[in-house]
């Protein structure tokens, strides 16, 4: 081999060692600056006995279907989703302990759109301080213990769009002769979550009263499609909660913020956040 | 040799520019004319001193239409940039987010991530504020706002009221929930009943938390109003008849029993696909009891002008109330078997591929360059 190639060949070596180098780095420092986090979409579409409409079976897939992927864009390490018929008790059971054992994930981001139900109105007692998310087939997901035992503090950011979800808090933090009820405290074992606060790193968001179907109207064109679909687009585009409800206000109600718009007031439907308004997602 | 120097330097810059955009997936737009608009409001109407801060653009994305239609089904094509700024100075740090759409300041919203407010000069009370950015505002945005300024003489803005002076009604409000106290002030351009374009500034604990202005963003068209309400309802409660919705399995829902008690109408001029404000009717009419599809009742919008109906949706709230104390048996804890494959995928790490991408390309070339060498 002559000079010149020998030359070219240590240039070579020099460029390929320099290229694993910046690729290790770039891997570190794209997945360890921040936590791991995992993230579920939730769409049961209630089949039998149909609450929902054609439409907003179709709806709710569609917007369902696009929030999932912008999750997918952000959580590399992992983003689950059941939609439909796959969308049991089972499914969420799996799925939330999936997120919640994993032994890698710190935080974990969920949303689900159903309906909800009250479990215990019947036999063997009668009970209205549970309520339940309604799968596919709609048998009931309680909040204690099927969510409450596979949910941790690691559940940071969690939006359930079923109806009553931002009920029943503080109050169920304390146990009946059930368990813990409600939403707010079985998806974050937070007992210390101010509505609409400014600190705690914890996002709960649910609905009082009534959740809004999608294909409910919200204002002009709008409807709440837009709403949830727009609330994700923000919060994965950097905004904080805060900050991504007054731009929905803005764009979707044409009010100036969220305190001023029909989603914090009654009568519903009124969205609530329980915990930290200043929090943005969490970072893969 | 020298082919294959160039051919493996192509296949590592290609690698490289890959491996940078997978990294690195952040874009911004490359138009200036909001960065300008946004800027010059920031110097112009601020009420901060901007001699203690820096002033940095962090943001600037342009959202332009959404995936999802509209509620007729038209799909909505709003171009929209948002543009953010920090604002940084040794006693507080202010996130400021701006909407701009038709070339104008839409929306501001001002965040403190800590600290106070370093103000641009002492405001004696709230009116005094609100007087003073007004000024600043017309001087920005060139529209004479003389006349709202005249209307807060005499308010108290400790009060909700509404004030109308020719086609301008003023309407103070004031909200205490969650700790936060916020007065806003908003003026109207109203006319024949019907509320167009607005000028709308929120003080929240008496700070400049929010500003809405869609005066430069939509253009005011036919404002005629030759239906009534009660025609309105009229025109909606006829169409009725022929409005059906599927539900599930082939099943069509229609012959609808309205409660005409609870009948609502307003005069509104949200836009409609167009940023040309016009009047409709905004009918309610409730249904005499839930309908399939948690449905309550219909929005229905026909225009003020020509009594044309425009859309009928459902009033649909979800909710189910159920005893499913049959299905409450407990699961095995993380049970992850009963996931199916076709509906629950974690997606792989895009930076990994990469990396293995990287790594056999490398360890390729190595082979290949070992293998010339003997």
């Amino acid at each position: 081999m002559n000079f010149e190639a020998k030359i070219q060949t240590k240039t070579i070596k020099a460029l390929l060692l320099g290229l694993l180098v910046f690729s290790t780095v770039s891997l570190i420092s794209v997945n360890t600056v921040s936590a791991y986090v995992g993230s579920a979409v939730f769409l049961p579409n209630y089949f039998y006995d149909p609450p929902d409409t054609e439409d907003e079976l179709e709806l709710a897939e569609e917007t369902c279907t696009y929030i999932r992927g912008m999750l997918a864009n952000r959580y590399a390490t992992g983003t689950y989703y059941a939609f439909n018929d796959d969308c049991t008790v089972s499914a969420y059971c799996s799925i939330l302990s999936t997120l919640d054992n994993s032994g890698i994930i710190d935080e974990i981001v969920v949303f689900s759109k159903g309906h909800r139900g009250y479990p215990f109105l019947g036999y063997p007692w009668y009970n209205d301080n549970h309520i339940s998310l309604l799968d596919h087939y709609g048998s009931a997901l309680l909040d204690d213990p099927h969510i409450y035992d596979r949910t941790s503090s690691k559940n940071t950011f969690t939006f359930i769009w079923h109806c009553e979800t931002a009920e029943k808090y503080p109050e169920g933090a304390t146990e009946d002769e059930i368990g813990y009820y409600g939403m707010p405290y079985c998806w974050t074992h937070n007992e210390d979550l101010d509505d609409y606060g400014g600190d705690g790193n914890v996002a709960f968001l649910g609905w009082v009263d009534g959740s809004p179907q999608f294909e409910y109207q919200a204002e002009g064109m709008w409807n709440y499609a837009h709403v949830a679909y727009l609330f994700w687009y923000y919060m994965c585009d950097g905004e904080d909660v805060e900050g991504a409800l007054n731009e929905i206000a803005d764009v979707v109600f044409g009010d100036d913020n969220y305190l001023s718009c029909p989603l914090s007031s009654l009568p519903a439907p009124r969205l609530l956040l329980w915990g930290d308004k200043t929090m943005e997602l969490p970072e893969d | 040799m020298k082919k294959l120097f160039t051919k493996i330097c192509m296949m590592l810059a290609i690698v490289l520019v890959t491996n940078s955009l997978g990294a690195f997936l952040v874009t911004y737009a490359a138009d200036s004319d909001a960065r300008d608009q946004t800027m010059g409001f920031i110097e112009n109407v601020l009420p901060v001193d901007l001699s203690k801060y820096t002033v940095t653009l962090t943001k600037h994305s342009t959202m332009d239409g959404l995936p999802i239609a509209g509620i007729d089904g038209q799909p909505i094509d709003i171009v929209m940039d948002r543009v953010r700024y920090t604002l940084d100075s040794d006693e507080s740090t202010l996130r400021v987010n701006f909407h701009v759409q038709n070339n104008a300041v839409l929306s501001c919203h001002i965040y403190v991530d800590n600290g106070q407010v370093i103000s641009d000069r002492p405001y004696s009370n709230l009116k005094d504020a609100v007087k003073c950015l007004l000024e600043k505002y017309q001087t920005y945005t060139k529209i004479d706002s003389s006349n709202m300024k005249a209307m807060l003489d005499n308010v108290d803005v400790t009060k909700d009221s509404t004030k109308t002076i020719g086609n301008t009604k003023l309407v103070v409000s004031n909200i205490d929930e969650y700790g936060i106290e916020q007065t806003s002030f908003e003026w109207v351009y109203t006319v024949n009943g019907a509320d167009y374009t607005s000028l709308k500034v929120s003080y929240q604990n008496g700070r400049l938390y929010s500003l809405r202005d869609d005066r430069a963003v939509y253009t005011i068209g036919d404002t005629s109003v030759k239906i009534s309400s009660e025609q309105a309802i009229d025109i909606a409660m006829k169409y009725l008849p022929n409005y059906s919705y599927e539900m599930p399995n082939d099943v069509t829902v229609s012959g609808f029993n309205i409660n005409e008690d609870l009948t609502t109408t307003e005069l509104v001029t949200s836009p409609l696909h167009s940023t040309e404000l016009r009047p409709y009717w905004y009918v309610k009419l409730y249904l005499n009891q839930t309908y399939p599809g948690n449905v309550k009742g219909f929005t229905i919008i026909v225009w003020a002008n020509s009594g044309e109906l425009y859309s009928c949706t459902n009033i649909a709230i979800g909710g189910a109330e159920y005893d499913n104390s049959d299905s409450l048996t407990p699961l095995a804890e993380g049970d992850s078997s009963q996931l199916k494959s076709s509906s629950s995928s974690p997606d792989m790490p895009f930076a990994v591929g990469i990396a293995v991408a990287v790594i056999g390309l490398a360890t390729a070339s190595v082979v290949i360059i070992k293998k010339r060498k003997k």
